[in-house]
């Protein structure tokens, strides 16, 4: 039974596709952002792996890349600015909500040699899907519906944070739009103005001119 | 020799596929059906129904472990990242064969809110290409396995960079097929629906979310534009009367002399 049991697990595990099946290119000092849009303490995390493409020509094997990590908030203050080995996973907790950049790049520029061209896989994960509830079930001995519920639990609270931020950005959009209507109207009743007050000064100075000139 | 077996009890120990022998007549092979949970015993006259097996590690319990785990997660991946002008991001994926890919996108900002899309297979033939589309969604089986390509291009413009949401989906589709027969129990079958349920919550809000991302960076981007025209259309109009002003003046100077 135990041997069965087995079989089917690694079948079903070999169902699930490769962690790091999406990747994309960069190459030199270029840094690729990726934008998120989060509450506030919200958990975010990466998961990556840089490859190095030049690594079949250079066989230094000191030569690993790394990972440069510059987090931004929607303020565009730097929260977070590390550097990481080729291989693992980044993590933190956003102090504001709104709109967050995670910009990575590769920390190694060779000082000679052709230029560095990488390949990195990156994973990033907000929210509820960033927490491993196999650890917590492991940490806290929670049973198989324990940890369900408490999933769910969590699902179901991420939904009402979301749903309180997205309140919150409705509020400073409908500002937004009426304040652009209400300049829309005050602009134009002051073009009229304008045009009205050069149509005068236009007139009044071409007679008093006129008059000076003794052609009227 | 016999491994004990009392008539109407499930006590025997076996091994998967492996022949259990009752009498010098009757072999017994061991089978279990993951769909039902129910175990089968066949042999060459009759047909032998053994019943629920009850073990520690069910495979009830073990797909329902699963699925608490993996949350129905379906592989996906989501990224929201700027397009420069003329510049084209690509992102890859290693893809087996068979497999239902779902790819959606949407443009969040930036111009006239339009892209390019193209989806390329590993022998380089074109999937789909579609030129400036502020949102598709778009759904392919793939007919060999190895990485497929998803370039954004922003090439049809020259100063605006876009900012683009996209999501790819690589459905495993036969997990879903194995969660409609297996055997729970009324409490897991609650739990499985109500996880289903808040996955098609989560997923509307993410739209809705990105929607309001989109209206909002046109709304401010439109007050940007009303209040730096008024400005500009105010100091033409200025200049303009006083150009109109001296510039008939000279002319009837001019005239004078002449």
């Amino acid at each position: 039974m135990k041997a069965s049991s087995l079989i089917y697990i690694t079948a079903l595990i070999a169902l699930i596709p490769q962690c790091f099946a999406s990747y994309f290119e960069i190459s030199g000092g270029i840094q690729k952002c990726f934008l998120e849009e989060v509450p506030k303490d919200t958990l975010i995390t990466g998961k990556y792996k840089v490859e190095d493409l030049n690594e079949v020509a250079n066989i230094n094997a000191n030569s690993r890349l790394g990972l440069t990590v510059k987090v931004l908030d929607p303020e565009f203050n730097m929260i977070m600015d590390r550097s990481y080995p080729p291989e693992g996973r980044f993590a933190f907790t956003t102090q504001s909500g709104g709109e967050h950049q995670i910009c990575v790049s590769t920390n190694a520029s060779r000082w000679f040699g052709p230029t560095v061209k990488a390949r990195i896989h990156l994973d990033i994960a907000s929210g509820v899907a960033a927490v491993d509830y196999e650890e917590i079930a492991k940490q806290e001995h929670l049973g198989i519906l324990e940890v369900a519920v408490r999933r769910l639990n969590d699902r179901v609270a991420a939904i009402r944070k979301e749903q309180s931020y997205q309140r919150g950005r409705e509020v400073s959009f409908r500002n937004t739009s009426e304040s652009t209507n209400a300049r829309v109207m005050w602009w134009s009743a002051l073009q009229v103005v304008v045009l009205l007050a050069s149509g005068v000064f236009q007139m009044r100075h071409l007679k008093s001119f006129f008059k000076a000139k003794k052609l009227v | 020799a016999s491994k004990g077996v009392k008539s109407g009890s499930s006590g025997i120990n076996a091994e998967y596929g492996k022949p259990i022998e009752l009498n010098s007549t009757t072999h017994i092979y061991f089978f279990l059906d993951p769909s039902t949970s129910i175990s089968h015993a066949h042999n060459t006259h009759t047909h032998i129904r053994l019943g629920r097996m009850d073990s520690k590690v069910s495979i009830t319990k073990l797909i329902f472990v699963l699925f608490v785990v993996l949350g129905l997660v379906i592989p996906s991946h989501s990224f929201m990242t700027t397009v420069d002008a003329t510049k084209e991001e690509c992102f890859y994926e290693d893809i087996p064969q068979g497999a239902p890919v779902n790819v959606m996108f949407q443009v969040i900002s930036g111009g006239f809110l339009d892209i390019d899309l193209r989806i390329q297979a590993p022998d380089q033939r074109i999937i789909y290409e579609g030129t400036r589309e502020s949102e598709g969604k778009y759904t392919f089986n793939t007919y060999s396995a190895g990485v497929y390509s998803f370039c954004f291009s922003n090439r049809m413009s020259t100063l605006t960079p876009k900012v683009v949401s996209f999501l790819i989906t690589v459905d495993g589709g036969v997990r879903r097929d194995i969660a409609k027969k297996a055997d729970f129990t009324p409490l897991e079958a609650s739990i499985n629906q109500l996880s289903e349920a808040i996955s098609a919550v989560v997923a509307e809000q993410e739209y809705m979310r990105l929607r309001e991302m989109a209206h909002r960076n046109t709304s401010e981007s439109t007050n940007a534009r009303v209040m730096w025209w008024s400005i500009f259309e105010a100091l033409m109009l200025v200049a303009m009367s006083v150009w109109q002003v001296y510039y008939l003046r000279r002319f009837f100077e001019v005239k004078r002399v002449a």
